[in-house]
């Protein structure tokens, strides 16, 4: 029996044979890019405007728009709904499928490797509940304020740009798809 | 109710949009490097806190509702 050396793979690497496919990586990496792009594009284009009309919302004096329609904004709705699905399975894909029954293997090397990145993803993940609290605070803070809360703005800016918002809200939930959407169990990649 | 003052929702759009783009460019760049990508961790924290991912989840949601779904 030939006994070979070579380095099997990382516990962290999603290699092709695991991932189903490298074509299931870069559908990630071309979707993720998107996602990217449209939030880089709608925060620019948000902070552009704010900063050339202070104190001038684009949807003028009204206090809340008056929403389009029922069924212009459940088609926007939808569009979200699958996006989120979109993103759960880009992640899912990109995963593999389960593989029950198999052990992780004892490396220092990849254990450390492994550490180090869960560090980093639990960085990540502190930032995104810390962002969340502070939403939340503001919301709070200025209703009982009196003063516009985050949701009017967002609703601002669909009355003024609606399919920019909408791409906006696409986006974001394609990555909350990706992100909190779990994969199945025992799986190891 | 009166207007938020310009310095404010300046600072909500980059703090907030900021945020989820450094988090969306690390999912990006692990994916990238072909290491598991963020919701892996995730779920791994998740199946290890469950109350806390439960309760993250659900925070998420309804901001997410809150922010997006005028009714």
């Amino acid at each position: 029996v030939a006994l070979t050396t070579a380095p099997r793979p990382s516990r962290t690497e999603v290699t092709p044979r695991s991932a189903g496919g490298g074509w299931s990586r870069w559908v990630s990496i071309v979707l993720l890019a998107i996602a990217f792009l449209v939030i880089a594009g709608v925060m620019v284009e948000g902070l552009q405007y704010t900063a050339a009309h202070p104190g001038q919302p684009p949807c003028g004096a009204r206090p809340v728009p008056a929403p389009r329609g029922t069924n212009d904004q459940l088609l926007v709705v939808g569009i979200c709904v699958l996006t989120f699905v979109l993103g759960h399975l880009t992640a899912r894909w990109q995963a593999g499928p389960p593989q029950p029954g198999r052990k992780p293997e004892l490396d220092v090397d990849r254990m450390r490797t492994r550490g180090r990145q869960g560090m980093f993803v639990q960085l990540a993940v502190t930032i995104f509940l810390a962002e969340m609290a502070t939403l939340l605070a503001i919301e709070i803070i200025t209703l009982s304020t009196n003063h516009w809360p985050i949701t009017w703005y967002v609703r601002c800016a669909y009355d003024a740009a609606g399919w920019q918002t909408s791409l906006g809200g696409a986006a974001i939930t394609f990555l909350s798809g990706r992100w909190f959407w779990l994969r199945g169990p025992g799986r190891v990649s | 109710l009166t207007q938020t003052p310009t310095e404010v929702i300046e600072a909500v759009t980059a703090v907030g949009m900021g945020t989820l783009l450094f988090i969306a460019g690390a999912d990006l760049w692990l994916t990238w490097k072909g290491k598991a990508p963020l919701g892996y961790w995730i779920s791994d924290w998740a199946r290890r806190w469950p109350a806390f991912a439960l309760s993250l989840v659900a925070v998420t949601g309804a901001l997410v509702g809150h922010f997006f779904w005028a009714t």
